[in-house]
């Protein structure tokens, strides 16, 4: 399967935008916080973005790989889901 | 259905208990170090006796009355709010004390400061449509306890699921005040409370 790195920061910004008011143009850098600093997603919302990855890329991710680390920025947030991919 | 319990005193044991006798089965959201709840607010909370032996004679009284613990992992993973959400939508019942740890939390207008709460509860409610119910327990004497259950708070529509949970925190803090002026002498809150002066 191949999906952009692009494809899925559009997917993340599509989350952002629906449930976070973020600004359609906003840019989404690789630092940026996604868990408490930065964007500020909670424990439910994370899990929510999990759903909407694995419906939009027909992944499965258990439950046992939701480490906090991979939500810890846009970046590691985006490695995570690609990893799944290959 | 998620039941958000006050931190009043004997508050997280008698409702488990309460709710036992009447034959529901009731899963925590406990604490990683099992058996202190992740709000406690009492700062002795985090010493190695306390999570050693008080942790362990308290989960060991608690667990009598619970149908399931589940363990917010120490390591910050998530896979327990997937256990949640199942729970949830198959219509189970858990219970979640009112306080500040999670990995979110709001800064809460709350008597003349105040008050820093988590976002699990409402946010946990909004995402599986579970109802909402604040839980307080009053102490009316030795041995006497009194448990209120409020009615379902709804979250407000037409509104996006952050606002949504924003909104039902400030109408959440707007109850526990009113509860905590009338039982000041029970709320374990206080030290969790910042007044306008940035003292604690």
């Amino acid at each position: 399967m191949s999906v952009a790195v692009a494809e899925i920061v559009d997917q993340l910004r599509s989350f952002l935008v629906e449930r976070h008011q973020l600004p359609k143009g906003a840019p989404l850098e690789e630092s940026t916080g996604l868990l408490g600093q930065g964007i500020g997603l909670d424990s439910v919302e994370a899990l929510q973005l999990v759903g909407q990855m694995e419906e939009a890329f027909h992944l499965t991710i258990g439950d046992e790989e939701l480490d906090a680390a991979h939500f810890m920025t846009v970046g590691t947030f985006v490695s995570f889901i690609v990893s799944h991919l290959v | 259905m998620v039941l958000w319990v006050c931190p009043f005193t004997y508050g997280d044991l008698i409702v488990k208990t309460a709710m036992a006798r009447e034959g529901f089965a009731v899963t925590h959201l406990s604490a990683g170090s099992r058996g202190f709840s992740p709000n406690a607010c009492h700062p002795w909370v985090p010493t190695r006796f306390g999570l050693r032996y008080l942790s362990r004679l308290r989960t060991a009284v608690e667990d009598r009355y619970l149908h399931d613990r589940v363990a917010m992992p120490r390591d910050g993973s998530l896979g327990y709010i997937r256990q949640l959400d199942r729970l949830l939508r198959a219509k189970g019942i858990l219970s979640i004390r009112a306080g500040k740890h999670g990995h979110r939390t709001m800064d809460i207008p709350f008597m003349s400061g105040t008050v820093t709460l988590a976002t699990g509860a409402p946010s946990l409610a909004i995402a599986t449509g579970a109802a909402l119910l604040p839980v307080f327990v009053i102490r009316r004497g030795p041995g006497r306890f009194e448990v209120v259950f409020e009615p379902p708070m709804k979250p407000a529509e037409n509104t996006d699921p952050r606002t949504a949970t924003e909104d039902l925190m400030r109408r959440y803090a707007q109850q526990l005040e009113s509860y905590v002026l009338r039982f000041p002498f029970m709320w374990s809150g206080w030290y969790s409370m910042r007044f306008p002066d940035g003292k604690k």
